[in-house]
């Protein structure tokens, strides 16, 4: 069960990472409580017209994701050599 | 005898146990349904889960108009993108398992990375590149978007299912004299039904869910039915049997591709994880 729940772990984690629909539709695009990284990307740069500070806050997304995400990729892959 | 008894126990309070958390987990689509049915001047937090006093089918009516058109962009862009991705992810998949090139492994492990790359990443570009070729505010903008987003996610369903096929089966192709794509079309595309059932219902259903890309890349007359739900329920004095009744409209698309092809999409996830 540990390998197929850590990769369950990081494949959902990298997915609520990146939440931002559920956010925007349930809780109104303007709700301070509920703000996540995704949502104040998309206000930044297309509604305060911010467009590099809404970039900025794209990278480090995608250095947040990347962190979780290649050295499992990395591991994956090399179990796929091994076998 | 009491051991088999108590297993029994157990059965039940295990079954207990689901149909609590599957009522809970039903619960806003109870919500949805029961707000969609009720008059609009009926519809207040305090009587919020009573049943309707009068069932009020002229919602879905209502909805029907209002969302049709949005319905439409929704199938049309779904559609599209999921062939254009699944044809090109087999033939993607086709390569990477059977015609291995040096840096291979590389350019494998870049391509499912696409897969994890948050869309707010490249949101901007993406919105520069889609006004540039002028296709910014149509539907066919956001089929190139979901189509080239698809890639990742199709090429490592391909490629895994298209392992299975055996190599001697490639290599007898080769020798009677067929090339790369002469074998593709006449062995290996026949064999990929199950995985085009698959990457078509994943690919369905994401493409149909997706909210970023429509919401910043299409106008009103261009919205999918996401975007148009999303706004429709923005306001302040919502009728909400509206979007309730919209919502249940919009989700029943994915539902039946569900149902129909449901089998098919375990069948088919386990054919292409399991290698022989």
């Amino acid at each position: 069960m540990a390998p197929i729940t850590l990769s369950a772990m990081i494949v959902l984690g990298h997915i609520s990472l990146k939440i931002f629909d559920l956010v925007f539709a349930m809780a109104g695009p303007d709700n301070a409580w509920t703000d996540v990284p995704a949502l104040l990307m998309f206000i930044t740069t297309f509604r305060g017209n911010q467009f590099a500070k809404g970039a900025a806050i794209g990278v480090i997304l995608l250095v947040l994701v990347a962190m979780i995400i290649v050295p499992y990729l990395r591991s994956q892959l090399r179990k796929g050599v091994r076998e | 005898m009491s051991a088999s008894r108590t297993r029994g126990r157990w059965r039940w309070l295990m079954y207990v146990v689901l149909c609590l958390a599957a009522s809970f987990f039903l619960m806003p689509v109870y919500m949805m349904v029961v707000t969609a049915l009720k008059d609009p001047a009926e519809i207040s937090l305090d009587t919020a889960w009573q049943l309707p006093s009068v069932w009020n089918w002229a919602s879905f009516a209502d909805a029907w108009q209002a969302f049709l058109p949005k319905l439409r962009n929704s199938l049309i862009l779904t559609v599209t993108a999921s062939a254009t991705s699944a044809m090109l992810g087999s033939l993607n998949g086709y390569v990477f398992a059977k015609w291995p090139f040096p840096g291979a492994k590389i350019v494998f492990a870049l391509i499912l990375f696409g897969m994890f790359i948050p869309y707010q990443a490249i949101l901007i570009p993406l919105f520069g590149f889609i006004r540039a070729i002028g296709l910014y505010g149509t539907i066919w903008g956001l089929v190139v978007v979901h189509t080239v987003y698809g890639l990742p996610i199709t090429t490592l369903i391909f490629r895994n299912y298209y392992t299975e096929i055996p190599d001697s089966l490639i290599e007898a192709s080769a020798l009677e004299g067929a090339g790369f794509f002469a074998i593709y079309r006449h062995v290996v595309f026949p064999l990929s039904l199950p995985g085009f059932v698959v990457v078509v219902i994943w690919q369905f259903t994401q493409i149909w869910n997706e909210f970023l890309f429509a919401v910043s890349l299409s106008n009103p007359a261009s919205q999918p039915i996401t975007v148009a739900l999303a706004q429709l329920a923005g306001g302040e004095a919502v009728r909400w049997n509206l979007p309730m009744a919209g919502a249940l409209l919009a989700a029943l698309p994915t539902l039946l591709v569900y149902v129909v092809f449901g089998r098919y999409f375990v069948r088919g996830l386990l054919a292409g994880s399991v290698k022989g």
